[in-house]
């Protein structure tokens, strides 16, 4: 990129009271009047920098343009101040570069690169551009957020943005000159990998700036990084490896032997079925072009140990589907994908956690409900020697609908002929068996197959039948539900009464009766019953007159007055009720009952005399009683329902519910913990009533880890006798509180003053961590503060004074405040802080170098990062910075300067700011070594 | 209190030729005791549905098979095979023995006994007969010669075979909650058999007779089993000393009333370890006349709990049939009942023996069921089904066609104007008017409504204190004072129900012989009830009844039925 040349430098630059100077910048004419650029706003922002010697960097934003008939032209301190300096004119000028630097003192303009951006921190761009119809803004980013190095020409590039659907990756040199540019394929993640012609030298500093192909960052500055080349490459370390920094670093630097993967695979999601069955969506591009295809997986436990893993082979979809031999117990995992012929370039982006929690069986709310069969009694008509399918009602159907889109996976039809009383099984061949989609409705199965004809003999009237519809997923049955129909006669369903002879109904008085052949009663018009018999009838012989007597069904005498107006035309009023008349014809003095009774031996019995003393007797019953009392037929109450299975809440099982929705004639509920119904003691008493159309019926799962049957009987009223029975499973999630096995400081993991410690096992329901920090020979008596939260079997511990005591538990609540005391269902454990174990594992201090700039500090330390104090001669902490564990890496720092430490390998120090240097010692965190400096010396 | 009268459902008393009560949507709830049956409208009615109105069906279906034992009665048989055989010889010599195998159909797994009866009664002087099993499938019957010359013979001989006690046990199931009665006396089983195989059914469960529902051989009463009496003797002294002592109470009474022997239930041992039948055939209306029955029931169950001391169950064994013994006119009078075909224009009459109204059923049910421990409803096995074209022939006489103009006629299948016949596998049509079961069931839910529905029975009954009024006219409700004398125990408390032993306790026996009603009130856990009953009420009249036990209250009656009301 050639120099602008810049044809005047202001010579008296207002210095500052606050220090540095203060320049405007603005976009002129070559002939000095103001101008304006589509893709450059004109500059009217003030901006300042620390020395007049430094160059002045403006940034004009990405995109290719074109300057024609213009110059810059730089203020010193105010637009109108008139000490200023102009640019060369530039006609046909290309600009490709996102900055603009004009060095002050050498009036060049020239576009800028390179590391020297690090030292321009002020916030937001020098230069705001407008909007462009060619090159607008994109709508977030790109934001360059990590390069990593997969070899000398292939990186990949970690962004962030919102709407970009390419990048354009310039990378360029110390000096700004463009080394390489990698235009991306249409982007699907967060990262891509830029595959470059010229590989990149090792220790050499690059830009990295990223651009939307057809968009520019609204702010550049977040968009460009420079990278120095690390002499390793990223491969595979192990499964727990999590960001690019450690990614960077995690090996001794080898080259992966296998080709790295195009893009990804990067898992997205590990859902769970079922115990065996789990499904991986992921992303990547081009994973069948390797040999072998597709994406080769491992799970891995919390231990890092594979408990499965295989190859998906050639693949087509978004996802794929890993059936296990045997279910994963419950606990944390990560699922690490690589491709099958190729090795994933990232492979912090190839793993994925995810917790496998108890599996209880599929939660499903099943169909209790056989649609439209529940028919006590049914009257067919026309029934046809074969009946086929075709001439059944259309509502015999098998149905289910109104569950909660789980599924289960088969239905069978039971059905068995009840006419007889013995049970007798209808072939299942005719019957209903089918594996179904997991729908939410289906109404159309029949209870028999479409084109079976009817079992002989199911269709015959006067048939009464007991079907069951049982639903199960993977052989295991989840519920069923009974009905019981039947084939009426077509008279009166609900009590037929065949072969009465007499029934009539007069002034409200309805009377039935099943009359003699030659004695009757009727019911007059007043209501009242008349008695309609011989008064004498010869004896049986024909020797003597018998006389009538009357007596009652309780073969007791009726009253004389009684008896008179029962014969009479008047009749006798009788109670409502059955009653009987038995009319006795003996040889006896007229309405002498006494004589009879004293002789019923004579009368009746003794073989010798009987015939000649008594005739045959006549029997009627009869009823009386309001007319219209007839009941109307039973009924059986109808409802949908479906099972909430219990889950754990805390240590407790809960929510076991039944619901029955839609209900329609019921009133009241008992429930029986059995496969079928079993009545325990008063059938007419209730668990629960039923005042409208929808009820839940709490249920009682059993013992943990244990499934229940139920039954619940649906009464319509409260007689015992109708109802309607539903059926289902309840399954038992094991709750059982967790326990802490143990608590272990993890000090290898110590990361920035917490640490890793308290492991405990497979407790899935436990929610929040809680511990307390206490100091040597205290009690445990105060509140504790929640420090972390579950699933997991870790928690973060704030570091302790050295010898001080940690005391940890857990809590069962879920998203609940923090609790006073001790938490409920907690198990405490305590140990005491070795901090001298701590410090032990810690960098050592190695030395101290005054550079030119600025102090260099070595580190000769292992292990984990650390943070670094600065402090001053007083030992008063001025300011923390942490800083990677750079083995072996001299750092330096600005000790007076605020920002975020990068991880390079040194840095200026610029102690002669303001001409004081500052005099100061460097300490690492807690570890008291201190090598001491004299700043500026 | 408040009474509020339990109103039987109109249809529940409809009377009917077929078993209306097992299409009705009632049930019964008795809190464990029992109400068995043997007939069921089969065809429309399934055991699950049938098992909703009874307690209890007779185990004579093989659709049973696999219904728990508490929930099934056995008549317990022991016939096998009953095989007449004549034996005939000339000139059968001093010593000598003539002999004939006769095949037997018996279990080859099962013990059998033979028994014999001889055509003439007795056999010959010097005769002597036996019968031995020869192989399980072959009995041999030898009439052997013990006399002093020889001797021809042509006699009938009814080989009656019988299982032993132990294989009838032994194809019984094993449960106390199994409903244990029996007919092998009737079967040909000696009393002595009869009784080892109860007694082997209880021993094999165990715990003597609380612990069983083994109860009785239905003949044993008239081995003198029973110390059952009855209250038409109008021996009222010695009913009340009946009550006065255990020892009386356990005594057998004669037919004029008077205190035998002890009951061979007693002093056979057997109320150690079974449990007694309560007679409840009511045969002809030479032996059921009169207003006795419920005060008969309640005196009878007071007589067994004195005797028994409350060890022992007691239930009744009914049935709605009466087929005229010791009644000639009445067996062969038989009964005409009209069965009306509603698609022709008269009715048929077949002449079948009587049954029993619903009325006394009712009432015998309701009381037994009441006071005591239940009963069954025991009838022949016979599938039943409601197409009354399916009747069957008269049990003596000409089927005749009644129809509505003209005269009676012979009935002639063939003639249109007259209904068809039908013959069903399925089963036949009633006999006779199934009223009989329908009334027992009616009493059974009348008795769930203050027992399984609302508890106001499990704790005592009590005779009330009141007056009754008819037509103006107050009586006391007692013959000689409204309230009711007082057993030994200072109460007029029934004797049942848990409670201690209350000797004495005889005002049963004074309303009977005064024809006065029956008024008690009844206590459980849920409250109290009323129960009236007065078999001598007037019809056509209505009674109001002054109680003033709980604070007094009044009741409207009428009727001769027993009518419960519950009190709150």
């Amino acid at each position: 990129m050639p120099h602008l040349p810049i044809s005047a430098v202001p010579d008296k630059p207002i210095a500052l009271s606050g220090g540095g100077y203060r320049f405007v910048v603005q976009l002129v004419t070559c002939q000095g009047q103001p101008a304006t650029h589509p893709n450059i706003e004109t500059p009217t922002q003030v901006f300042t920098v620390p020395s007049a010697a430094q160059p002045l960097l403006f940034e004009i934003g990405y995109g290719t343009y074109t300057l024609d008939n213009l110059k810059f032209r730089v203020h010193s301190d105010n637009q109108n101040s008139g000490c200023f300096l102009d640019s060369q004119c530039l006609n046909g000028y290309a600009i490709d570069c996102p900055l603009l630097g004009i060095t002050l003192g050498g009036g060049n303009v020239e576009c800028m690169t390179g590391d020297c951006i690090e030292d321009w921190q002020p916030a937001g761009a020098l230069f705001h551009k407008g909007g462009s119809t060619d090159t607008p803004y994109c709508q977030a980013g790109p934001e360059l957020w990590g390069i990593s190095k997969l070899a000398a020409d292939r990186f990949r590039v970690d962004f962030h943005a919102n709407g970009v659907d390419y990048i354009v990756l310039d990378i360029s040199d110390e000096i700004g000159t463009l080394v390489e540019r990698y235009n991306t394929p249409k982007l699907t993640g967060p990262n891509f990998v830029a595959q470059l012609i010229t590989p990149l030298t090792t220790g050499v500093s690059y830009l990295f700036s990223l651009r939307g192909r057809d968009c520019v960052p609204r702010d550049p500055s977040k968009s460009r990084l420079l990278f120095t080349i690390p002499d390793i490459s990223v491969e595979p370390c192990d499964a727990t490896w999590s960001s690019v920094d450690s990614a960077l670093y995690c090996s001794g630097g080898t080259t992966p032997s296998r080709p790295a993967c195009y893009d990804g695979p990067n898992p997205l999601s590990v859902t769970k079925q079922s115990n065996l069955v789990y499904v991986v969506s992921y992303h990547a591009n081009r994973m069948n072009d390797y040999t072998p295809k597709g994406i080769a997986w491992k799970f891995l436990n919390s231990s890092g140990s594979i408990v499965a893993s295989g190859s998906t082979g050639e693949l087509s979809t978004s996802s794929f589907t890993i059936t296990l031999p045997t279910p994963l117990p419950i606990g944390n995992y990560t699922v690490k994908l690589d491709g099958a012929g190729c090795d994933h370039q990232n492979p912090s982006l190839s793993v994925l956690g995810f917790t496998v929690e108890d599996t209880p069986p599929p939660v499903i709310s099943y169909p209790l409900f056989l649609y439209e069969a529940v028919l006590p009694s049914r009257v067919i008509s026309n029934i046809t020697p074969v009946l086929s399918i075709h001439e059944l009602p259309s509502d015999w159907n098998v149905g289910w609908r109104g569950f909660n889109g789980q599924l289960f996976d088969h239905v069978d039809v039971e059905m068995w002929d009840t006419t007889s009383g013995a049970e007798v099984a209808i072939p299942s061949n005719y019957l209903f068996h089918a594996d179904v989609p997991p729908t939410t409705e289906q109404l159309n199965p029949s209870l028999f197959p479409g084109n079976s004809t009817f079992p002989p003999g199911l269709h015959r009237p006067n048939s009464t039948f007991r079907v069951r519809v049982t639903y199960s997923y993977h052989g295991v049955v989840l519920g069923s539900q009974e009905a019981r129909f039947g084939f009426g006669g077509g008279q009166d369903q609900s009590a037929p009464n065949p072969g009465i002879p007499y029934s009539e109904t007069k002034n409200g008085v309805r009377v039935d009766a099943i009359d003699s052949i030659a004695a009757r009663v009727v019911v007059l018009e007043n209501g009242n019953v008349r008695l309609i018999a011989p008064l004498t009838r010869l004896s049986f012989n024909g020797a003597n007159v018998c006389r009538l007597f009357l007596y009652d069904g309780q073969h007791n005498r009726l009253l004389s007055a009684e008896r008179e107006a029962l014969l009479s035309s008047n009749g006798l009023s009788y109670p409502d009720g059955e009653h009987g008349l038995m009319a006795i014809y003996v040889n006896a003095p007229l309405d002498n009952y006494d004589s009879v009774e004293n002789n019923l031996y004579g009368l009746f019995g003794d073989p010798s005399t009987y015939a000649s003393n008594s005739a045959r007797k006549d029997m009627i019953f009869f009823t009386v009683g309001a007319s219209g009392d007839e009941p109307t037929p039973p009924t059986v109450p109808t409802f949908n329902s479906r099972v909430t299975q219990p889950y754990c809440d805390g240590f407790s099982l809960v929510g076991a519910q039944l619901t029955l929705t839609n209900i329609v004639g019921a009133t009241r509920y008992r429930i029986s913990y059995t496969p079928t119904y079993v009545e325990q003691g008063n059938c007419t008493a209730s668990d629960g009533v039923i005042t409208g159309n929808l009820v839940n019926i709490p249920l009682i799962p059993g013992a943990s880890g244990t499934s229940r049957s139920f039954t619940v009987r649906v009464y319509a009223n409260d007689s015992c006798d109708n109802y309607a029975d539903t059926s289902g499973v309840i399954y038992a999630q094991n709750c059982a509180a967790p326990e802490i096995t143990h608590l272990n400081l993890d000090m290898s993991t110590l990361i920035d003053s917490s640490a890793r410690c308290g492991e405990y096992q497979n407790y899935p329901i436990v929610y929040d961590i809680y511990a307390k920090i206490i100091a040597p020979g205290t009690t445990f008596d105060g509140a504790t503060a929640r420090i972390g939260s579950a699933p997991g079997n870790s928690f973060p511990v704030g570091l302790s004074p050295e010898n001080s005591i940690l005391m940890a538990g857990y809590n069962s609540s879920c998203g609940g405040g923090v609790p006073v005391g001790q938490p409920a269902n907690s198990i405490f454990y305590r140990f005491v802080v070795n901090l001298n174990q701590v410090y032990a594992q810690y960098p050592q201090l190695n030395g101290l170098t005054v550079e030119m700039w600025g102090e260099r500090i070595k580190n000769t330390g292992a292990g984990a990062r650390d943070t670094l104090w600065f402090t001053q001669n007083t030992f008063t902490k001025v300011r923390t910075i942490s800083i990677a564990p750079y083995n072996g890496i001299y750092f330096s720092r600005d000790p007076l300067y605020t920002g975020v430490a990068t991880q390079r390998p040194y840095q200026t120090y610029n102690g002669a700011v303001g001409g004081v240097r500052k005099l100061g010692t460097f300490t690492f965190n807690r570890q008291s070594q201190v090598l001491s400096f004299t700043a500026g010396a | 209190m408040t009474p509020t009268k339990i109103n039987i459902p109109a249809t529940l008393s409809r009377v009917s030729w077929i078993i209306r009560y097992q299409y009705l949507p009632y049930v019964i709830n008795l809190a464990g005791k029992v109400f068995g049956v043997t007939n069921w409208m089969i065809e429309d009615i399934s055991p699950t549905e049938l098992l909703k109105k009874v307690t209890h069906i007779q185990y004579v279906y093989p659709a049973l098979d696999t219904l728990h034992p508490s929930r099934k009665w056995r008549n317990l048989r022991s016939e096998v095979q009953r095989t007449g055989v004549r034996m005939s010889k000339s000139g059968l010599g001093v010593g000598e023995t003539h002999t004939v195998d006769v095949p037997c159909q018996v279990n080859g797994t099962d013990k059998v006994i033979g028994t014999i009866y001889v055509s003439q009664g007795a056999l010959l002087d010097g005769l002597s007969l036996s019968v031995t099993m020869l192989t399980p499938g072959t009995a041999r019957a030898q009439i052997t010669n013990h006399g002093a010359a020889s001797i021809t013979i042509d006699i009938h001989v009814s080989i009656n075979i019988v299982r032993s006690p132990q294989a009838i046990v032994n194809s019984e199931p094993n449960d106390p909650t199994y409903l244990v009665f029996g007919q092998m006396v009737e079967d040909g089983s000696t009393v002595e058999q009869a009784e080892e195989t109860l007694r082997l059914m209880a021993q094999r469960i165990g715990g003597g007779a609380k612990n069983n529902m083994v109860v009785s051989d239905y003949f044993f009463h008239i081995y003198g089993y029973s110390y059952n009496l009855r209250m038409s003797s109008g021996n009222w002294g010695e009913m009340s000393r009946s009550v006065q002592t255990q020892a009386n109470a356990r005594k057998r009474v004669d037919f004029e009333g008077n205190l035998q022997g002890e009951a061979v239930f007693f002093s056979s041992g057997a109320y150690l370890y079974r449990n007694q039948i309560y007679n409840g055939y009511l045969d002809s209306f030479t032996g059921t006349h009169g207003r006795f029955m419920p005060y008969e029931i309640i005196l009878n169950y007071t007589k067994h709990y004195i005797a028994t001391s409350g060890d022992t169950k007691m239930f009744t064994f009914s049935w709605q049939e009466n087929e005229g013994v010791g009644s000639p006119a009445e067996r062969v009078g038989g009964a005409y009942q009209l069965l009306r075909f509603p698609d022709k224009s008269g009715s048929i009459a077949r002449h079948d023996r009587y049954t029993l109204s619903g009325e006394v059923i009712f009432v015998q049910a309701f009381w037994t069921i009441l006071v005591g421990d239940g009963l069954v409803f025991w009838d022949g096995v016979g599938p039943m089904i409601k197409d009354p074209h399916a009747f069957i022939p008269g049990f003596n006489g000409p089927i005749k066609w009644i129809p509505d103009a003209g005269s009676e006629q012979t009935y002639n299948p063939n003639d249109p104007q007259q209904p068809a016949k039908v013959t069903s596998v399925a089963g036949v049509f009633p006999p006779t008017p199934q009223v009989g079961q329908t009334a027992a069931f009616r009493a059974a839910w009348v008795c769930s409504q203050i027992m399984g529905v609302s508890d106001r029975t499990s704790l005592y009954m009590l005779w009330a204190t009141f007056t009754y009024v008819i037509d103006g006219i107050s009586a006391w409700g007692y013959y000689n004072e409204p309230a009711p004398a007082n057993g030994s125990l200072g109460h007029a408390r029934l004797n049942g129900f848990g409670q201690p032993v209350n000797l004495n306790e005889v005002n049963a026996i004074n309303q009977c012989q005064f024809s006065k009603p029956l008024a008690i009130l009844t206590v459980g856990v849920d409250g109290p009830a009323f129960v009236w009953h007065w078999p001598d009420a007037p019809l056509s009249k209505t009674v109001t009844v002054n109680v003033s036990n709980f604070g007094g209250f009044s009741v409207d009656v009428r009727g001769r039925a027993p009518q419960v009301f519950l009190l709150n």
